[in-house]
């Protein structure tokens, strides 16, 4: 079967040909419209540092010793005044952003320019192109596919990899969208200085992947403002995965070829996952009754 | 040598060159103030038709910053230009800021960031600067404190942390150092100079279990980069050497064996890299001493 | 009695390093000829240095012990000996010697059984107000501060004078130190300095003048120094070729 000349020419390269300006037009226009920066609340800042060097360490747990992970425990996860234990301060999301007038234009730019242009033009060229098959598919899909990739086609028994302009369209779309960014980030080839917002934004590490939450915590991002409280609270989880073995070891056995030291195998090493610390002895009141001051005194207290 | 650089020694006039190289400086945000100065004033004050409007005005910080080492009273001229072209700039009146800083008014200096702060309080820069007139200063503590409260702050800033580990390291507080180390190693757990830092001052510490720590670390950072690391094999060479110097009771028969066989490789290592070189005084010297120290 | 001299090309290496390197602390070792049995009489001349490091690497004693085994290998080889140690900070510390610094000199002083500690002060190199950027300290069981004045002097603290008419040793001046006892220093007038001792400089405004040159000729991107080696091994830190 060949493709028809006609539609190659007035289907297929014109589909491509609109994408493309339409994601140029789109690139420059939002360069020209200032996204503003999100006032970023002081204590939302905080939490999501902390987050991050929490995340960090959890994750990288074997680059160090056991008694520097040891040492940051306290920090995180003291009983009273362990970070990880606090309520967190942000202030739940949804309705501060949709009043807030700085982000509406970000929110703006950010989904709605995505979307609006993507379904308006697939409206449209389905619209235009609507009725004729355009390419087939190199690979095989089951019949499901049909009723998406074929519209306007009413043929039931038609092979399903013969697709109509929409499914077109939208493989340019995603295709070209990787050619758009090379093509652009060749203009933007500038090198940045220090002060550059640019660089500012690198340099502010992206919000941390939040733990893995158990089935039964509602999920987070929702609108509910009880749920932000345990923003920190569920970074827990991480500090109980950590299986410490301190991997350094390993690096000078590798260079002169010697068998490495496997994780159950090394003495004075524990296998046991990293324990959360229960109070100092200094704290404990208990300890604190068996000096002699105190003893009199819990004696007292018993009569 | 670098590419650029010998373009521009041979024919100084060639702009591409010099917006390369300047290009260069940026990216790696190189402190090569000579260089920036001697390349790019020219650049600026007389090709700046061929840049396009945004490089210009960040050749001209770039330049600006440069003058504020070698050459102030360009710095003051160029920032006239910056003050008049974006009047009501937050990044300009950070660069008026370092201007104050450069001359050593240090009132001024702190006035302009905080007032940058009192309407901007996430800033971080304005933060960073506040903490560097504190150390350029010369007040160590309250550099410390204000580098402290800074991370309570931004606990995930890997410059902020590299900072107060050089100053302790001044300090000589080597316990604080090798927390903040750790802090850079999770934090970028692949970068061999951490692992190499983190080595030396284990090896500064000096007592057994800290001469094995950084006999790892000197191995892991040998590790991750193999060639071109002439210091970690220097360093792993120096402290199996201590070892065996000082502690060889304390270790075992096969720790001692280990000790030896690392000993011996980073010797080897370091000959061959100075046997392919040419000859000169250092390379005497140091065939020299692994000769008398077999 | 020691005397010390610190030879030009010596003071302009020194000098040409703290350029190279404006915004680090530079630290580097002072060689001068081996003497072999140092009396109270004897003279100590610093005739080359060795730039080590431009950072804080000098806290650190793995940078220190390497940099040290290599010079004194380099200097057994070549006749010569460790005198000293320079350094300079980057910024107005408020620490004039600090105890990094002190340590290598002290382990020097093992070494050596005599040892200087210069430290370049960089506010005093302001253009048009060019005065001895240096301090220098001796070991007497602790660090104390040594006179520094040079040949067209008799003041340290004035600044340049005309040239004098001596011409035997244009390039060095020396002048006694008794050993008096450290606790005499009270009656002294100058009390916080070594009695009598002083480190003594070439000409002050010849060498002025030849640094100003080496400037405006770039010289000091042949400095080379340790941790530039140790970057790239080619190059040689242990003999400066600067004329």
């Amino acid at each position: 079967m060949r493709l028809d000349p006609q539609i190659r020419d007035f289907v297929l390269f014109p589909i491509v040909i609109i994408v493309f300006l339409v994601s140029v037009i789109r690139h420059y226009l939002f360069s020209i419209i200032p996204s503003q920066k999100p006032a970023v609340d002081k204590d939302t800042q905080r939490e999501q540092q902390l987050l991050i060097r929490s995340n960090r360490i959890c994750k990288n747990a074997n680059m160090v010793s056991k008694s520097s992970l040891i040492s940051r425990q306290p920090f995180f996860l003291e009983e009273t005044n362990g970070e990880l234990n606090q309520d967190s301060k942000q202030k739940p999301l949804a309705m501060s952003m949709m009043f807030d007038p700085s982000m509406m234009t970000n929110m703006m730019k950010g989904s709605m320019g995505n979307m609006i242009p993507q379904v308006v033009l697939g409206q449209l060229i389905s619209y235009l192109f609507k009725g004729f098959l355009v390419v087939k598919l190199p690979f095989f899909l089951p019949a499901r596919f049909k009723t998406m990739l074929q519209q306007g086609i009413g043929l039931s028994s038609l092979d399903s990899s013969f697709v109509s302009s929409l499914s077109w369209y939208f493989m340019v779309y995603f295709g070209l969208r990787g050619v758009i960014d090379l093509l652009f980030q060749a203009k933007d080839a500038i090198a940045h200085s220090y002060f550059s917002p640019i660089r500012e934004q690198k340099r502010q590490t992206q919000v941390p992947r939040p733990a893995p939450v158990s089935a039964s915590t509602p999920s987070l991002g929702n609108m509910g403002g009880t749920d932000k409280k345990d923003t920190l609270r569920n970074e827990k989880e991480n500090w109980k995965m950590i299986d410490h073995f301190f991997e350094i070891q390993n690096s000078e056995l590798e260079l002169i070829g010697k068998p490495v030291n496997k994780e159950k195998v090394v003495k004075n090493q524990t296998a046991n996952k990293t324990q959360i610390p229960k109070k100092n002895k200094s704290q404990n009141k208990n300890m604190k009754s068996t000096t002699p001051k105190n003893r009199k005194r819990n004696a007292k207290k018993k009569k | 040598m670098n590419k650029n650089l010998e373009t521009l020694q041979n024919k100084p006039n060639n702009w591409k060159a010099a917006r390369d190289l300047l290009r260069e400086y940026r990216e790696k945000q190189a402190r090569n103030s000579y260089e920036i100065i001697k390349y790019g004033l020219p650049l600026i004050n007389k090709k700046s038709q061929k840049l396009s409007k945004e490089e210009l005005f960040e050749v001209m910080e770039q330049v600006f910053l440069a003058g504020l080492d070698v050459n102030i009273e360009e710095s003051k001229t160029l920032l006239l230009k910056l003050q008049k072209q974006f009047p009501k700039s937050l990044r300009v009146t950070k660069l008026s800021g370092l201007l104050e800083e450069a001359m050593g008014n240090w009132k001024s200096a702190i006035t302009i960031y905080k007032s940058i702060l009192k309407n901007n309080p996430s800033d971080q820069i304005a933060r960073k600067r506040l903490v560097c007139v504190s150390k350029a200063q010369g007040d160590v503590v309250l550099t410390i404190k204000n580098l402290n409260n800074y991370l309570s702050h931004f606990q995930g800033d890997t410059e902020t942390w590299e900072e107060l580990l050089e100053i302790y390291l001044t300090q000589q507080c080597y316990s604080k150092a090798l927390y903040c180390c750790e802090e850079l190693i999770l934090a970028e757990p692949n970068n061999y100079q951490h692992h190499y830092k983190i080595a030396n001052i284990y090896y500064t510490i000096g007592k057994r279990t800290d001469l094995i720590k950084a006999r790892q670390y000197y191995a892991h950072s040998i590790k991750l980069l193999k060639e071109q690391n002439l210091k970690s094999y220097y360093g792993l060479y120096l402290t199996a050497n201590k070892l065996k110097s000082l502690y060889s009771k304390n270790l075992d028969q096969s720790e001692t064996q280990i000790n030896e066989q690392l000993l011996q490789f980073a010797a080897d290592k370091i000959k061959n890299v100075y046997l392919k070189l040419e000859d000169n005084d250092t390379k005497k010297t140091v065939l020299d001493f692994f000769e008398k120290n077999k | 009695m020691s005397q010390f001299h610190l030879s030009n090309s010596t003071h302009i290496q020194l000098l040409l390093h703290a350029t190279k390197y404006f915004s680090e602390p530079i630290t580097g070792l002072l060689l001068g000829p081996k003497i072999k049995n140092i009396s109270s009489t004897s003279t100590i001349q610093i005739t080359s240095c060795v730039p080590l490091f431009h950072s804080n690497a000098f806290t650190l004693s793995s940078n220190v012990d390497l940099a040290l085994t290599l010079v004194s290998t380099f200097c057994e080889s070549n006749d010569l000996s460790i005198i000293g140690v320079y350094h300079s900070s980057s910024d107005n510390n408020s620490q004039d010697l600090p105890s990094p610094i002190k340590k290598i000199g002290e382990t020097i002083n093992k070494m050596t059984k005599t040892s200087v500690v210069l430290i370049i002060d960089d506010q005093k190199l302001k253009k048009g107000k060019e005065q001895i950027a240096f301090k220098a300290y001796c070991y007497r069981s602790k660090w104390i501060n040594v006179k520094v004045s040079s040949l067209s002097q008799k003041n340290f603290q004035q600044g340049i004078e005309e040239l004098s008419s001596e011409e035997n040793e244009k390039d060095v001046l020396v002048i006694e130190e008794e050993e008096e006892k450290v606790q005499e220093q009270g009656k002294n007038k100058n009390s916080k300095f070594l009695k009598n001792c002083q480190f003594q400089i070439g000409d002050h405004e010849a060498l002025v003048e030849k640094f100003k040159k080496f400037l405006s000729e770039e010289k000091f991107r042949q400095i080379v120094d340790f941790e530039e080696h140790l970057q790239n091994p080619e190059l040689d830190f242990l003999t400066q070729n600067i004329n």
